[in-house]
């Protein structure tokens, strides 16, 4: 039962973290054109489902995606 | 007819490769100039499929050599299954 | 129990596949029957005996034209779409809120043909997309597409080891559990690329709906009301007659480098005529503008570069309406197989579970509803063609009567599942479900031979393939009846 309730928090913390890191690149793309905007969209779900898996894989991954999408959070915040 | 031919390059390159894995496919060993030969079926097949697979048209090409790849790969694991439950 | 890197994944790609595979299968079967939407379509309406590739003639461009303008006239906002291989008439079509409706013209003699009323081979492209619920659907179906690519790269990882090696292997005398995973196992490698192409290109033709470019900031500050636009003020005047279509089709062929033509939108001032999809991989909606009334060429807009291109591809993978009948035969196997690869998950995910859970509640559910999906579907897609032969070609809302029908099975399949549930075996649940497929499957030719002849004989690729995947279906369903008494 433990390790479901764990299991559980850790894809959902995985699934928020990688989202939010995947809506940085898409935000970082904004600035250049209508055409970058969407190449970072297309980078960005392409390297969502592998950033989920990463995030809930190892505690390893989860901290650098997590270090990574607070960063862009961040940002997004500051900008 | 270019599509058969490309799924003929992927039998063989699935045949050289079952030929290499002898002992999940319960296949006789062979002989070390025959894994040289398997090896490079292995390799080349698929690669001059591919050649002949792109020459008309890029994208379509590929498509056709992934969907080649998927139904052969399909009709030799078919074949294999067979093999073994008459084996078995 | 120690958790290993294996068992971890293992567990998301079991539950992330089970959950999402249920509406999953859904989505990749009506997907896989859209490849032939326009054949469905044909099959759907048998009145239209138009052979493929019939001439386009100016009369028929000419009557067409009329009945645009007259329409105009009554406010009404119509396009245009040209005759293909795929669909030889000429349409001048609206949309009514669920489909495009409108009158068929034969394009060599101009004259309108009365069809039947139904949603065709559109119902299952409009489902696929948006399972009939909007833009929610379609954001749910995005969603779900991200989900299954992290199944996709869970079980790969998981798989990794003997993901080349065991490429080909398949035990069909091992035990039964083994045999369901080596089958699930085996399309799945064999299809990963179809699969993984055709799930991240459909992501990424909606990826606004879960990637906006909007800072997060933005997404959770309140909605401005919207203002009424303060562009040019609008015109009651009439609207221009066309002119002759024929000689703007020839100067737009030239000016879009000799690609065909699919539509033509109207405005009061303009028409465009947009590049047909089928004229290249790359999908685009390039067009040439000419002014009213006097059919003047006022330009061309094309997206050039790499980045447009590389969206253009994905599009046009997903679409698939480049692509020649062999190669569309290529992607509905593949399809096929991909619907398979889900559904094999889901019953390996029942029987893993049906020694420690079998009796406990939830496990019924997902049984029921596993059965719902991988049987009851089918069938009442089936149940909508038999339903689309059998209702009077005449009878008023009869497209609304069809999906209704197609509704009613399934609502029907899922409440036998449900009665089933409360016994100790299953089998009875699913054994009449799949009887019900092969009845429905192999009756399709009787059904399409009785009710419209004349259509079979003129049309018969149409309709032997469509007929044909019936019997497939049935000797499928039978096959998995007998494995089942096993």
């Amino acid at each position: 039962m433990r390790l479901t309730r764990n299991r559980v928090g850790g894809i959902l913390s995985a699934c928020l973290v990688s989202y939010a890191l995947a809506h940085s690149m898409v935000i970082a793309s904004i600035s250049a054109s209508a055409a970058t905007m969407q190449l970072g969209q297309i980078i960005a779900l392409a390297c969502l489902p592998v950033l989920i898996v990463l995030c809930f894989s190892s505690s390893a991954g989860l901290l650098s995606v997590c270090m990574g999408g607070g960063l862009a959070v961040l940002v997004e915040l500051v900008s | 007819m270019i599509f058969v031919i490309i799924c003929g390059l992927w039998l063989l390159a699935f045949t050289c490769h079952v030929r290499l894995q002898p002992a999940r496919y319960r296949f006789a060993r062979l002989t070390p100039p025959g894994r040289c030969m398997a090896i490079m079926g292995r390799v080349a097949a698929p690669a001059c499929a591919l050649m002949l697979a792109i020459r008309p048209d890029g994208m379509t090409g590929i498509l056709t050599w992934f969907a080649s790849l998927s139904i052969t790969g399909l009709l030799v694991a078919l074949w294999l299954a067979l093999r073994r439950r008459t084996a078995a | 129990m120690r958790e290993t890197l294996r068992t971890r994944l293992g567990w998301l790609h079991a539950w992330a596949g089970f959950l999402v595979g249920l509406i999953a299968t859904c989505i990749f079967m009506t997907g896989t029957l859209s490849v032939f939407d326009e054949e469905m379509t044909r099959w759907m309406q048998p009145e239209n005996q138009v052979p493929a590739n019939a001439p386009l003639t100016d009369t028929a461009l000419d009557a067409a034209a009329a009945l645009i303008h007259e329409q105009q006239l009554r406010g009404s906002s119509v396009f245009l779409t040209l005759p293909s291989p795929r669909s030889p008439t000429l349409d001048v079509l609206h949309y009514d809120g669920q489909k495009f409706v409108g009158t068929l013209f034969d394009p060599r003699s101009g004259v309108p043909i009365t069809v039947r009323a139904t949603m065709g081979g559109t119902f299952f492209f409009t489902f696929h997309y948006t399972l009939l619920a909007g833009t929610t659907g379609t954001r749910l179906v995005d969603i779900l597409g991200i989900i299954l690519l992290v199944t996709i790269v869970s079980g790969v990882v998981i798989h990794l080891r003997a993901l080349v090696p065991d490429i080909v292997m398949l035990r069909l005398s091992a035990a039964r559990l083994r045999g369901w995973l080596d089958a699930h196992l085996l399309v799945g490698v064999l299809f990963l690329p179809f699969t993984l192409m055709i799930i991240y290109t459909g992501t990424v033709v909606n990826a606004n709906l879960i990637l906006p470019a909007t800072p997060l900031t933005h997404l959770f500050a309140p909605e401005k009301p919207e203002t009424p636009a303060t562009g040019p003020a609008v015109t009651n005047a009439a609207p221009p007659p066309l002119p002759a279509l024929a000689p703007l089709l020839a100067t737009a062929r030239r000016s879009l480098h000799g690609r065909e033509i699919g539509f033509i939108l109207f405005s009061p001032d303009r028409l465009s005529l947009y590049a047909s999809d089928a004229s290249g991989p790359f999908l685009t909606r390039d067009h040439a503008d000419f002014s009213l009334p006097d059919g003047h060429l006022l330009g061309t807009t094309t997206t050039p570069g790499p980045i447009a291109h590389t969206i253009q591809a994905m599009h046009g993978l997903h679409y698939a309406r480049f692509a020649p009948l062999g190669l569309r035969w290529l992607y509905f196997l593949s399809g096929l197989c991909a619907t398979g690869i889900i559904a094999s998950g889901l019953v390996l995910f029942i029987m893993k579970r049906r020694r420690a859970s079998g009796l406990r509640i939830g496990f019924r559910i997902g049984e029921g509803l596993t059965i719902t999906t991988v049987t009851g579907l089918p069938i009442s897609i089936l149940v909508f063609l038999w339903s689309n032969h059998l209702l009077p070609a005449t009878m008023t809302g009869r497209d609304r009567l069809e999906t209704g029908l197609l509704f009613g099975a399934w609502i029907l399949c899922a409440g036998h599942a449900a009665l089933h549930s409360t016994s100790t075996s299953m089998n009875t649940a699913w054994r009449p479900q799949l009887v019900m497929i092969a009845l429905l499957g192999g009756g399709l030719p009787v059904l399409d031979i009785v009710t419209c002849p004349h259509a079979v004989r003129s049309l018969w690729a149409i309709h032997a393939g469509m007929d044909g995947m019936g019997v497939l279906a049935a000797i499928m369903a039978l096959y998995a009846r007998r494995q089942l008494r096993g």
